[in-house]
């Protein structure tokens, strides 16, 4: 007691920055679902393991995984034993591995927190759900502050858009010839949102915010093709030779966009990121 | 009235297909403009763009990969005398779709090249391979089915653990796997006309010697027929139409098999009304369910790939058939279970006191060492025994699960004289994940005892199914398999339609079907001990019936048998063995198939040897295939249920290619 309090004072004299908040020592956390680690992550949380590190590194890309951070192997079936020789204090998941709470719960309390439900995504949600994670790792203050420098990046952002730019069909490639369009319920979409852009999409999409189409559905909605890479192997070569895509992309009568991967099911992490590379890329084209 | 009813059949099915054709022409703009988009596309108009480019093309399209595939159905059943053979049943399909997998993942550049190429390779080379493992045996229609059915199996289980670690990068393939038929030009018309028609050209020059095959195999070749050509032509031929198909669009299900099964049944005998016939209904079918699928509401039609769907109402279609079809008894004199009678090796105690020994070191032996945080750790020396409260429940899980599918597949292959029988193949596996899926999806539970319990709803209802479906023809071999073939198209159905939806959710269910240990505990281990000692005794004390039944209805007759009575007891016994197993490790642990296979391999043809050796083989298997599973890609971990199909996958082929 004595030990930590000394520490304690030590850590609120040194950091005058939001790291000084922490009121306590680092809890050693064990998280399986991405959108957890980036949150846990942009709020200071290292945990102690996470799973897929590799994917997670390519496809969630930021905030990083640091290298201390140990591999739990898939995120469908987290390695039991590495997770009980780590002894975390604490082990968070998400509804869709609730299946695994049994075994989980053996080694450490799980808990369980929820972000994509059907028609509930929105950015009053992501913030929630951040203070959510916060309050369970001790970061309420971590939290604000992450919360607060989203929205002012976002203000700033929303200031720089163009005021003529068009509502946006935010797709991702499944193959040459499908997509995922987001719309409501999406993370695009509410990044879109927040910095004044709409989305082009008004058909109904599923709890994780995207309808699955073929491209022959995309004829005749009104908006700019906004693609978020990463595309499939050969789609670009593909899209370059097929005759229907080119009239898709010249009767929207704007030029299709390419985003940089960005993690279509995160939470404010991925939403600011997105919001910043579209914002860059309305620039870049606007020149 | 047989006469008259391939026609009506035939009329009714164009007049609704035409319907539904002028209906969405009508609704578009109008007949004329519409005929006018099919030849020339009209820029300024977006109606006549999207006419031109997208519904055209995919109508034809349809038209030619249902022609396509009935014709390689019929080709395939003709020459291996098999009413069950079909474009799937040989592995084209899951060779393909595997060589995408793997181009995808490590040569994207190749994908970049030529997708249908790939995709062509990988049929080709699945069709070679098991060409290879039938070449000693002429290629006999009963190897060259199993040869086909363990490729299937290998390339599934690999397939599935690719798709495992790579669920982000292979999302797109899940929608080819479903089959869509979404065009976009005019490309996969123009790739699939010249070839699909050369290869119908090749297929009638040949029919005349087909035909003769309907005789059998020694009335054909005393008219001068070249068996081995005539196979290899016709093999290769369905290989080609397949591949093309599933190259261009995708993988599409059934019809290939259900096609040919309606025009048999319609009694048509000769062989060219056949394929005609065939290939009107095949192009019919498919393309009323894809004109039916565009027209579904958005949320539904998001969902529904019309290669999975063709699969999901086939099925039920074949089911209803079944107690219609007349299936000739096929002379089963050749099957590799009895080519090994030569050689039947007889149990010694000391041989078993000795597998059993080395089943007790083994388990040690694989409880202690592992992989841990910090490299290879033996617990003898690291003393740290507590990690042996994850590690025995999940072997001794594996071992006796490994021993109850042993003993259901010892039975069922006794059973039905089938060495390509197993529990996996006659859709009590599949019956348990359909109800798993839909207690899954539906909501109705998440937590584990409620998946159990979808599990064995699904478990029941199948086997309602069999005995509903097959106990007028006494429970006879081909008519149960097939009513298994017709469940396990119905559960790849719904497999790939939930894939390809893109729902996160998919992954959680699609690590419980690959069948691992994983969410055994302790508290599980007791109710399957029991149940594998209650039911594996009861196997046993039943096995003088496995040493009649294979002898033939008349021998069990003579002998006093109630034969019907006798095949229904077995196969109960057989489905509530595999229930026990399957919702510990999974439904698909090949172990059922390949543990009384590898037992054959040895030699043990008497019934009670038979089922010792096997369950030791399976037992054995099944606690290597755990252990291994997660060593191999630590901390990722490869279910059991994988790497025993990967593992005897490898030894059945080597068994195969010395039959």
């Amino acid at each position: 007691m004595k030990r930590t309090f000394s520490y304690l004072l030590l850590l609120s004299i040194t950091f005058t920055t939001h790291f000084a908040v922490a009121q306590e020592r680092e809890m050693k956390v064990a998280a399986i679902d991405w959108t957890q680690i980036e949150t846990l992550l942009a709020l200071g949380v290292h945990p102690i393991g996470a799973a897929q590190i590799a994917d997670y590194n390519a496809w969630v890309k930021s905030p990083a995984i640091p290298s201390r951070t140990v591999d739990l192997g898939l995120r469908t079936q987290p390695n039991l034993e590495r997770l009980a020789e780590l002894k975390p204090e604490r082990i968070f998941i998400s509804p869709m591995f609730q299946s695994l709470t049994p075994q989980l719960s053996r080694i450490a309390p799980v808990t369980n927190i929820a972000l994509y439900k059907k028609g509930d995504v929105s950015w009053q949600a992501f913030k929630t759900y951040t203070q959510t994670l916060a309050k369970d790792t001790h970061r309420e203050a971590a939290a604000n502050s992450l919360i607060q420098s989203a929205q002012a990046t976002l203000a700033t952002l929303s200031k720089q858009v163009p005021a003529h730019t068009p509502p946006l069909l935010m797709m991702q490639f499944m193959d040459a010839r499908h997509v995922r369009v987001f719309g409501t319920n999406s993370l695009y979409g509410i990044a879109a949102q927040q910095i004044g852009l709409q989305s082009a999409w008004h058909r109904q999409t599923n709890k994780w915010g995207f309808s699955l189409v073929g491209i022959d559905k995309l004829l005749g909605v009104k908006g700019q093709i906004v693609v978020i890479e990463p595309l499939p192997a050969g789609v670009e070569a593909n899209l370059r030779q097929d005759a229907f895509w080119q009239y898709l992309v010249k009767q929207t009568g704007h030029p299709m966009l390419k985003i940089p991967p960005v993690w279509s099911f995160g939470a404010i992490p991925s939403t600011v990121r997105f919001a910043r590379l579209l914002t860059t890329a309305i620039h870049q084209e606007s020149k | 009235m047989m006469r008259t009813l391939p026609f009506t059949l035939m009329a009714l099915l164009s007049v609704l297909v035409a319907l539904l054709i002028g209906a969405h022409l009508n609704s578009v703009g109008g007949l004329n403009h519409a005929f006018a988009s099919l030849f020339q596309t009209n820029w300024q108009s977006s109606r006549s763009v999207e006419l031109s480019l997208t519904w055209w093309p995919r109508l034809f399209t349809t038209l030619l990969c249902g022609a396509a595939l009935a014709v390689a159905g019929v080709l395939l059943q003709q020459v291996l005398r098999n009413p069950i053979a079909s474009p799937s049943t040989l592995g084209i399909a899951s060779g393909a779709s595997f060589s995408l997998m793997l181009a995808t993942l490590y040569a994207p550049w190749l994908m970049a090249f030529s997708q249908s190429l790939v995709a062509l390779t990988g049929g080709l080379i699945t069709m070679g391979l098991v060409f290879l493992l039938s070449w000693r045996r002429a290629l006999s229609p009963t190897v060259v089915v199993i040869a086909g059915l363990v490729l299937n199996l290998y390339f599934s289980a690999f397939s599935t653990v690719l798709l495992m670690l790579n669920q982000e990068k292979l999302s797109g393939l899940m929608i080819w796997g479903a089959g869509s038929l979404v065009q976009t030009g005019w490309g996969n018309v123009t790739y699939l006309w010249p070839r699909i028609l050369a290869a119908v050209l090749v297929a009638l020059l040949f029919l005349k010697p087909l035909s003769l095959l309907e005789l059998t195999e020694s009335g054909a070749k005393s008219l001068g027929v070249s068996l081995t050509k005539l196979r290899f032509v016709c093999l290769g031929l369905a290989v080609l139409l397949t591949s093309w198909v599933v190259a261009s669009v995708g993988v599409i299900g059934f019809i290939g098999l259900a096609a040919p099964a309606i025009t048999r049944l319609m009694g048509i005998r000769r062989l060219l009304p056949k394929v005609i016939v065939s290939m009107i209904l095949g192009a019919l079918l498919l393309t009323l369910t894809d004109l039916l699928i565009q027209r579904l509401p958005d949320t539904v039609a998001m969902v529904v790939q019309t290669g999975a769907a063709t699969a999901a109402l086939g099925a039920p279609l074949m089911l209803w058939l079944l107690p219609k079809l007349a299936i000739r008894h096929q002379a089963q004199a050749e099957t590799v279970l009895t080519r090994h009678n030569q050689q039947i090796h007889h149990l010694s105690k000391s041989a078993i006191v000795w597998t059993g020994g080395a089943l007790l070191v083994g388990f040690c032996l694989f409880a202690s060492l592992s992989i841990q945080n910090h490299g290879w750790q033996w617990l003898v020396f690291n003393g740290d025994w507590s990690l042996l409260e994850w590690r025995i429940p999940r072997l001794v899980a594996a071992l006796l699960a490994g021993i109850m599918l042993a003993v259901a597949g010892t039975i069922i292959q006794r059973l039905s004289g089938n060495p390509m029988a197993s529990p996996e193949v006659i859709g009590i596996s599949s019956g348990i994940a359909i109800g798993l899926i839909i207690t899954l999806y539906s909501g109705l539970a998440s937590g584990l005892v409620g998946l159990y319990i979808g599990g064995l709803v699904g478990a029941l209802m199948v086997m309602g199914l069999i005995v509903l479906l097959n106990h007028k023809s006494g429970f006879q071999p081909e008519r149960v398999l097939l009513t298994g073939v017709a469940i396990t198209a119905l559960m790849n159905a719904v497999q790939s339609l939930i894939l390809a939806g893109g729902d996160p959710r998919s992954y959680a269910f699609l690590a419980w079907l690959s069948g691992s240990t994983y969410y055994v505990k302790s508290q599980t281990l007791l109710p399957l001990a029991i149940a594998t000692l209650l039911l594996v005794s009861i196997g046993f004390f039943l096995s003088k019936w496995l040493d009649v039944l294979p002898l033939g209805q008349a021998t069990a007759r003579s002998l006093g048998m109630n034969v019907s009575r006798s095949r229904l007891l077995l196969l109960l016994l057989a489905a509530c063995l595999t229930v026990a197993a399957t919702l510990v490790v999974g439904p698909l642990s090949f172990v059922g198939l390949m543990a009384p296979h590898l037992a054959r391999l040895f030699g043990f043809s008497r019934a009670r040897d038979h089922l010792i050796a096997s369950s030791l083989v399976g037992g054995l298997l099944m606690l290597l295939s755990d252990w291994l599973g997660r060593q191999l890609l630590y901390p990722q971990e490869v279910p059991a249920g994988m790497v025993a199909s990967i593992l005897g996958g490898l030894y059945l082929m080597w068994g195969l290619r010395r039959l």
